[in-house]
């Protein structure tokens, strides 16, 4: 019993030993990691991005939905270009109407002014002539009744009479004909006049009116087309300033590993912002025995992305912010590691 | 993965064993008192003191002085006191003891042989009806004595403990932290094991226990050994373990006060839970291999109650290894040290609000000075549940006073 007791007393003694060797190994090791993880300043996290990877496939999405976007966007400004020229062209051409309709308004009032004027003068003599006229007819109007106490006298025949009557009925006739041209031409002369007013700016004549209107439809359309024309200038100004976003988007969007990796699987590394400075095109990559030591050259930088990244600490667990680096490994194999270091070895061995 | 998720189910068994038995503590202690055994200080047998002493010098003299001054009738009261071999002066101020005062008996080892022994050889030359285990750097309220004996009018009780106070509680932030510790332990994580007379370690500063009864299951803790190596430390525990084994009950008294000099520095402060760590995983070791003796003589509460303290140990410690294994220790150990250091405060503001109302020996001078101490004891507590508990599992053959001196013969003899 006693024998045994110290065999299992050894063993237990052996156990022990190593168990507490390993234990305090390894929160020596976890101390020292710790701090290396802390002080370095070169470290980063190897990816393989895979054409399957959920990542990938949203990024394709994405990169699809902002295309058609973009698409839509430069159809948007095309057929905002095509509006602009279209109404701006309109409104030379409204504005050319408007001055040459203002300007036959103006001659075709001063062509009434001097028309009506004239009418007015003609009109005088006219009255003038039928006032003449108007005395003539009671000269014959007496004529008429002598010709009646002729006729009855029978100094002259009833022929001579009718003769007579006839001719004074046409001068009465003539004189009522030229009445009525009196007023005609008051008429036309009024109309002349009322139109050279509204012409002028009045608002006696319901027809010159219309051409004013005309001329307020004009300056309406005018008004119109302008409102329009700096719409959609601003509308191209900001399609213009959509447009170069979103081809800034795209650009980065296309310039992702996430993209590339839709054909082929891609090497990145997660660098922190804090590790970035050792980034450079180029720069060498070293992967390293457990983490940190016997450091061999595994491939260099190729790319620098320039989208933020999220990745988890290697040590510490926590999220933390960065950048992916595109990566040409020598061999495969070192994509593997769960870290490498960037630019230089991180212990000088 | 995985290892996540079990590192979940382990977080969550040591969550849920703090939250529930202090809970269920503050519960009994504040709701159940009836349920707690009823006093009969008319109850006075004859007792014997035993001490142990190694190396305590003029501290000796003062705890055999407090137990001396007792409200305890003197005729009924001998105190043995034993040097296990001190290299200092230690047996002078036990004579100078015994020759001030009547009922004692001074006895030097002829070798250095560790407390229990040296106990269970006070044992043999005790003539009480109750024996009584003292620390030798204890002092006592007078009324220690009296309180432990009043609780034996309960038939079924075998051992009766007091309640250990921190004699120096306001020397540095580690003394605080202890005397908080101490008092969260007897007063609220003990009363669920108390309100069904299952303590599972009566402390060793103060322990009464009935002569038949420390007698019954004396043979047992001379026998103790790991690996054939002689097991000479955690006697109070293996003691307390043997007794509910063997169909007894236990009960802490919190009414009995002792106080101890505890560690004022770190280094002293982890040889002493090192030692203590080391007996709580023998007993735990022991408490699995006779798990069915327990089950069949006491109650399978008493079993639970047995294994539970060290499965949350270990659980802590897999919670750990887990958490490291998924890369996630780190953020484990700020997540439990935040906590700690957010709840200390609190502690310490509900610690010193009911000690200066209900336990005015054991408040403390300052809160703010409390809550520094518990915060800063907040960096500890991780440490100490890894690296001492498997330091403690690969040492258990370590044996002696550990934070005195090394013990000179540790292996069975023929």
């Amino acid at each position: 019993m006693k024998r045994l007791h110290g065999i299992y007393l050894s063993m237990y003694r052996i156990i022990g030993f190593i168990f507490l060797i390993g234990l305090v190994g390894s929160i020596i090791w976890y101390g020292i990691s710790l701090l290396f993880f802390t002080l370095n300043k070169s470290w980063a996290i190897p990816l393989v991005i895979s054409p399957t990877q959920d990542k990938v496939l949203n990024h394709q999405a994405q990169v699809a939905g902002f295309e058609q976007n973009y698409a839509k966007q430069k159809v948007d400004l095309l057929n905002a270009q095509t509006s602009f020229d279209a109404k701006k062209k309109l409104l030379e051409s409204s504005i050319a109407l408007r001055s040459r309709l203002a300007n036959t308004i103006k001659s075709e009032a001063s062509r009434y002014a001097v028309e009506s004027k004239n009418l007015s003068s003609s009109l005088n003599e006219r009255r003038g002539s039928i006032k003449t006229n108007q005395q003539t007819i009671s000269t014959l109007n007496s004529l008429s009744s002598d010709v009646q106490k002729e006729l009855q006298a029978g100094l002259i025949t009833k022929e001579q009479a009718l003769g007579r009557q006839i001719q004074l009925q046409g001068l009465s006739t003539s004189i009522i004909d030229q009445k009525n041209q009196a007023i005609d031409l008051e008429h036309k002369r009024k109309e002349l006049s009322s139109a050279s007013n509204t012409l002028s700016g009045g608002n006696t004549n319901l027809t010159a009116f219309k051409s004013d209107l005309e001329i307020a439809n004009l300056d309406i359309l005018i008004a119109q087309l302008q409102t329009d024309l700096i719409t959609i200038d601003a509308t191209i100004h900001s399609l213009n300033s959509t447009i170069a976003e979103s081809n800034r988007v795209l650009t980065t969007l296309k310039n992702s590993p996430f993209y590339l990796a839709l054909r082929n699987p891609t090497n990145v590394a997660f660098l922190t912002y804090d590790n970035l400075k050792n980034a450079k095109k180029d720069a060498p990559i070293y992967s390293c025995y457990l983490h940190m030591i016997f450091c061999h050259k595994a491939g260099k930088v190729n790319a620098i992305y320039e989208a933020e990244e999220y990745a988890r600490h290697p040590m510490f667990k926590t999220d933390i912010k960065g950048r992916f680096i595109g990566i040409t490994f020598n061999d495969l194999e070192d994509s593997q590691d769960s870290v490498i270091f960037v630019g230089r070895k991180p212990l000088f061995f | 993965m995985i290892t996540e998720y079990v590192s979940s189910i382990f977080a969550i068994m040591v969550i849920c064993y703090a939250i529930i038995m202090y809970g269920l503590g503050t519960f009994f202690q504040l709701y159940l008192g009836k349920y707690f055994v009823k006093k009969d200080y008319s109850y006075q047998p004859t007792v014997s003191v035993m001490l142990s002493c190694f190396n305590e010098g003029e501290t000796v003299y003062h705890t055999i002085k407090s137990m001396r001054e007792s409200n305890y009738p003197i005729e009924k009261l001998e105190i043995l006191a034993f040097d296990d071999c001190s290299k200092d002066d230690s047996f002078a101020w036990i004579q100078k003891a015994a020759a001030e005062f009547p009922n004692i008996k001074a006895v030097k080892n002829k070798q250095n042989q560790g407390k229990a022994h040296s106990v269970l050889d006070a044992a043999k030359m005790a003539t009480g009806e109750i024996l009584v285990g003292v620390d030798s750097d204890c002092i006592f309220h007078p009324n220690a004595i009296k309180e432990l004996m009043a609780c034996f009018a309960e038939p079924k009780i075998a051992a009766v403990g007091g309640r250990v106070g921190v004699k120096n509680s306001n020397v540095n932030w580690l003394t605080r932290y202890q005397t908080v510790s101490y008092a969260l332990s007897f007063i609220l994580l003990k009363s669920v094991e108390n309100i069904f007379r299952k303590i599972q370690c009566l402390s060793g500063p103060l322990v009464a226990i009935r002569r038949e009864c420390f007698f019954e299951v004396a043979p047992q803790v001379q026998r103790r050994h790991f690996l054939g190596v002689k097991v000479t430390n955690g006697e109070d525990r293996a003691l307390t373990q043997m007794l509910l084994r063997a169909g007894y009950s236990t009960y802490l008294n919190i009414d009995s006060l002792c106080w101890t000099t505890v560690p004022t520095k770190l280094s002293e402060y982890v040889r002493q839970q090192l030692r203590w760590r080391r007996s709580a995983i023998g007993q735990w070791l022991d408490a699995l291999v006779r798990l069915p003796v327990m089950l069949k003589n006491n109650t399978t509460l008493s079993a639970l109650f047995s294994l539970m303290p060290v499965f949350v140990l270990m659980s802590w410690i897999l919670l750990v290894i887990t958490s490291w294994i998924s890369g996630n220790l780190i953020e484990t150990l700020n997540r439990v040290v935040i906590f700690h250091v957010i709840i200390s405060p609190f502690i310490a503001l509900f610690y010193n609000f009911f000690a200066k109302r209900y336990f005015k020996e054991d408040s403390l001078e300052s809160t703010y000075a409390l809550s520094i101490g518990l915060i800063v004891s907040s960096l500890w507590f991780p440490f100490s549940g890894v690296v001492i508990t498997i330091f403690a599992l690969c040492t258990l053959d370590d044996a002696g006073w550990v934070t005195r001196a090394e013990p000179e013969n540790n292996i069975i003899k023929d």
